[in-house]
């Protein structure tokens, strides 16, 4: 029976071949972008599951006190105590945030600065059991002068070479032994990186947080329990006993695979994902593929007449009902199938724009986890086949048999209502996407035009490598200044765009000042930067007593209520001398923070950025004159950013977002216009003959078409009452994450409404003009 | 072989009920060639349709075989149906997408007969009606008579007790019907198959061994054929 039922699909098919054609174009297209974000999703979900001991290894974060904030560094001295204590941890590693520093290497005649090296246990890849192609993990790091690299670092400075026993240079004055090279894993890591070298620091005290904390626990261990008796033998610390403020520690331990998504604590310097994002993205695919089998199943119940005549043959031939479901399945497993070839065809070639555009490297037949992806793959196509094809298969099997053979078969009011309900809600959704991607545009459009608070066109920035540079910078300052082409020049730690910065806490009268961003440049950093001062002055070396004063911004005068305070002495005693604007820091989601700028002295932490404005011409001649003035201060390679460039990366995301909107909404308004195409088709073929008698009767062809697009259009527009209030709360809720945000006007709305209503007069008058300016006498004929 | 005990059809329409068949009660015995004549909108089909196990009564009791069909669940009535009852119809309705034998070929594979025994009786069939040379062809390939032919083909190839046949020859040239009706006349004399037809046409009629008139929904006369046609 099975082949019989195969062959007789495949005749139905042939012999339908444009709806068929549109089925599986429809379908193959939504199973495209599913599998796209799906390959996404599961990069994203991937993060460290190549480590086989993934699941015994957890991050210890500390937060300080119950309404404290989350933070992921922690005292060296805290993994060895809890081991002693708790039996459940067989190991621990840790990588020291002072080793973490971009270096320069260099072997030979080849110098490359490499930004990744972790300081870090010599147990370490007890933890993290990194495939070695060259060496021994066991003794690759027991001192201090030896070194692991990568695969890919190795083959910059060694090519295929075994590299072990040769020596690299590392900042042009120590000389380390190399002594393996590790495979990199194939799934993504939370941590960035290259290489390892032993930590440089076996403590810094238990008021130190400066080492980043992993333990591995014995197989089998319950994270709960992990959690409560590590907390319990925190509380049994002689430092701790003796501390009422540490008693209110806690410890959160994090598993190593959930870092990347799931990490609540501040400054982290692991590489972040956004959940949020990943299950915005599934959703929105999900809901593609759901259009996607709608317009089947629509497609499907409206070539129902023609069906329904067989399925009242064989059930009176004797089918069950079952016999029917099965077949029609059959008939909708064989279109799913071919759709899914065509998809990964889709997909295999749109794939490298969607990495382009996100910047990641997908590939669909080098998968990491084939297994997965093909159980996935499988689960979707069952759903699929179901979705679409069990309402037809229900319906169609359904029939009585008498009434369909009788031939006065007429389809129910039911169905046809069944149909518009379906066809509305692929309007629902087009238009939902279309009002979002509008959105999405003008909030786009906003922040890129927003006014950031300082002028970052023609700004150069990169860093000074030598404290001694530092220390003599006015001396290169007046070198460089003599070039022409540069307006201003200073320094800086933090220019905007950076997202880490040292926030501190201080007492002043009395008063609690907390949670206020530091930020250390040199003289003309505001002049630089295009940031006048909007009370008092900003800093200027005619005044000998700047280097200890303090400029803050609109936010901390807000926040610390300074309205009346410039001229006067503040924080640790510096006299602010003047306020400026706030300006865009870390990105858009986050109003400008209470910020205070001290020059470079004692006690203030390294403005090691030079920052310089260039008037714009001669650009190129300009920056080679920098690297020439530069290279004989600093003989290292010279690397350089553009402001404007670099900040750009506070919304990048959003701009990709927009990008991948512009995909999602055009692909779901063409499926919409697939399945209203095949239903006006559809109308028109069942009104045939009353569009005969109306043309007999004296109506023009014009009369015809606003009767059908009159029908049609009612459908649009109430799915376009439905899909404006769901679009305007998605939007506003959207919106409220950024601190800089467009306002929501009524324009996408109208547009999304004019769109949908366009599209819809357009492809129902193509269907119906046929068949309305034919002679009537033909479609009467057909009776 | 059939009993039916006061059958009444009617649909209510706005509290109106408009009446198929009322009080029809009559037996059918194991080889009757019954014809059922009456005007348009008699009830003819409604009660072939009924016999057929395809529509159901509002009111009545119907035995067949000594079953009271009325009563069986879906499953069951479905396996009695399959079992002992051929249809014929008036438009033939062959399964277009399927060739001459994979029409024959259909009953079976509801029935569940094994390949080999279903290839073995296709085959016999298609050589008693002469269409081995049209095995292949598709429904659209042949005449009204032929199409007809193989609508009966596949009535018989899952052995029925009975065939119920809707004006099995309405859409046909006579020469055609002629050569139809003959050869229900011969498998009703030779096989002892139960026919009962929906006819409008007295020759037809006279092939039969008895003849129900219906007239609105009732059985006006029950007339035994005069043999000698």
């Amino acid at each position: 029976m099975f082949r019989l039922n195969l062959k007789i699909a495949f005749r139905n098919l042939w012999k339908n071949k444009g709806y068929t054609l549109l089925n599986i174009l429809g379908l193959s297209i939504g199973l495209a972008g599913f599998l796209m974000i799906l390959l996404y999703a599961n990069l994203e979900r991937s993060y460290d599951s190549w480590n086989p001991n993934a699941e015994n290894v957890y991050r210890l974060s500390i937060k300080w006190g119950p309404d404290q904030d989350e933070y992921s560094s922690s005292p060296a001295e805290l993994a060895p105590a809890l081991k002693e204590m708790t039996p459940e941890i067989v190991d621990y590693g840790r990588y020291y945030v002072w080793d973490s520093q971009q270096r320069l290497l260099s072997s030979g005649p080849k110098e490359m600065y490499i930004n990744h090296i972790l300081g870090v246990d010599s147990n370490w890849f007890n933890l993290f059991p990194y495939k070695f192609i060259y060496g021994e993990a066991k003794s690759s790091i027991l001192s201090n002068d030896q070194i692991v690299l990568s695969q890919p670092v190795s083959e910059k400075f060694f090519g295929t070479t075994n590299p072990v026993g040769q020596s690299i240079l590392i900042n042009t004055n120590k000389r380390y032994t190399v002594t393996g090279v590790y495979e990199v894993p194939n799934t993504p890591e939370h941590i960035e990186v290259e290489g390892f070298i032993k930590k440089s620091s076996k403590g810094d005290g238990w008021s130190n947080g400066n080492f980043y904390t992993y333990l591995k626990t014995r197989p089998g261990t319950d994270p709960l329990l992990l959690s409560q008796k590590l907390n319990a033998a925190f509380q049994k610390l002689p430092l701790v006993r003796k501390d009422t403020n540490m008693q209110k520690v806690r410890l959160i331990t994090l598993p190593v695979t959930d870092v990347y998504l799931h990490s609540t604590s501040l400054q982290d310097p692991t590489k972040r994902g956004n959940p949020a994002m990943v299950t915005i993205l599934i959703l929105f695919s999900s809901l593609l593929l759901i259009i996607a089998c709608i317009n089947f199943t629509n497609l499907s119940i409206a070539q129902s007449v023609k069906r329904a005549k067989e399925m009242g043959i064989r059930k009176v031939l004797g089918a069950a009902k079952s016999n029917l479901i099965t077949y029609f399945l059959t008939e909708t497993t064989i279109q799913c199938l071919v759709a899914l070839l065509l998809a990964l065809v889709f997909a295999e070639v749109s794939l490298p724009v969607m990495n382009r555009l996100m910047d990641i490297n997908l590939s669909l037949f080098t998968y990491n986890n084939p297994g997965q992806l093909i159980l996935q793959i499988g689960l979707v196509m069952l759903l699929v086949i179901i979705l679409s094809g069990g309402y037809a298969a229900f319906f169609l099997s359904n029939y009585e048999p008498v009434k369909v053979l009788k031939g006065n078969f007429s389809r129910g009011a039911g169905s046809l209502w069944i149909r518009k309900a379906l066809m509305s809600i692929q309007f629902v959704v087009a238009i939902v996407f279309i009002i979002a991607l509008i959105i999405i545009k003008q909030q786009v459009t906003y922040i890129k035009n927003q006014d950031a608070g300082f002028n970052k066109e023609q700004v150069l920035v990169f860093k000074i490598r030598k404290g001694d540079t530092r220390r003599n910078f006015q001396q290169v300052k007046d070198r460089l200044l003599k070039i022409d082409g540069i307006t201003a020049l200073s320094r800086v730690n933090y220019y905007p765009g950076v997202k880490d910065m040292q926030v501190v806490g201080r007492e002043f009268n009395g008063q609690r000042i907390e949670n206020m961003s530091v930020v250390t440049v040199d003289f003309d950093y505001f002049e630089v930067m295009g940031m006048p001062a909007k009370s008092g002055r900003v800093f200027s070396n005619q005044f000998k007593t700047d280097s200890t004063a303090i400029v803050v911004n609109e936010a901390a005068v807000k926040k610390y209520d300074l309205g009346n305070m410039v001229g006067k002495k503040w924080f640790g005693d510096r006299v602010i001398v003047g306020v400026v604007k706030d300006h865009i820091q870390k990105g858009m989601e986050i109003a400008a923070e209470p910020t205070g700028y001290m020059i470079e002295y004692k006690g203030t932490n390294a403005a090691d950025h030079v920052i310089l404005k260039l008037n714009g011409e001669h650009t190129q001649e300009t920056i080679a004159a920098i690297k020439k003035v530069w290279q004989s201060v600093e003989p290292f390679p010279f690397e350089y950013t553009w402001l404007d460039q670099t900040f750009a990366d506070v919304y990048v995301q959003y701009v990709r977002l927009d990008k991948l909107f512009n995909i999602f909404t055009y692909v779901t308004l063409s499926l919409a216009m697939l399945g209203l195409f095949a239903l006006a088709s559809f109308t028109v073929q069942e009104r045939t003959k009353e569009i005969g008698v109306r043309k007999v009767l004296g109506a023009e062809t014009k009369d015809i078409l606003k009767m059908i697009n009159s029908s049609f259009l009612i459908l649009v527009l109430i799915a376009n009452l439905i899909a404006i209030p769901i679009a305007y709360i998605l939007a506003s809720s959207w919106l409220s994450g950024f601190a800089y945000r467009s306002t929501i006007t009524i324009w996408p709305f109208l547009a999304a409404m004019f769109i949908s209503v366009v599209v819809t007069i357009v492809t129902v008058s193509i269907q119906t003009y046929k068949t309305a300016n034919a002679k009537p006498v033909d479609a009467l004929k057909y009776e | 072989m059939i009993t039916l005990k006061n059958i009444e059809k009617y649909y209510a329409n706005k509290g109106v009920k408009s009446y198929i068949l009322r009080h029809v009660s009559t037996h059918i015995k194991q080889g009757e060639f019954v014809s059922i004549m009456g005007p348009s909108g008699a009830g003819k089909s409604t009660l072939l349709n009924i016999l057929g196990m395809l529509e159901e009564p509002t009111y009545g009791e119907y035995e067949f075989m000594g079953e009271d069909v009325l009563s069986l669940n879906e499953r069951k009535r479905i396996e009695l149906y399959r079992n002992h009852i051929g249809f014929v119809f008036q438009a033939y309705h062959l399964i277009d997408e399927m060739t001459v034998a994979e029409n024959i070929e259909a009953p079976l594979l509801y029935k569940k007969v094994g390949g080999a025994e279903r290839k073995s009786r296709v085959a016999d069939i298609l050589d008693r009606f002469n269409m081995v040379a049209k095995k292949d062809l598709f429904p659209n390939q042949l005449s009204g008579g032929q199409q007809q032919l193989v609508g009966i083909a596949r009535a018989l190839v899952a052995q029925p007790s009975i065939i119920l046949a809707d004006e099995p020859t309405g859409n046909l040239q006579s020469a055609q019907a002629l050569q139809i009706m003959d050869l229900f006349k011969k498998l009703n004399e030779e096989e002892g198959i139960t026919i009962v037809q929906v006819t409008h046409s007295e020759v037809n009629a006279a092939y039969g061994s008895r003849v129900l008139h219906l007239l609105d929904g009732v059985i006006k006369e029950d007339l035994a054929v005069e043999q000698g046609v």
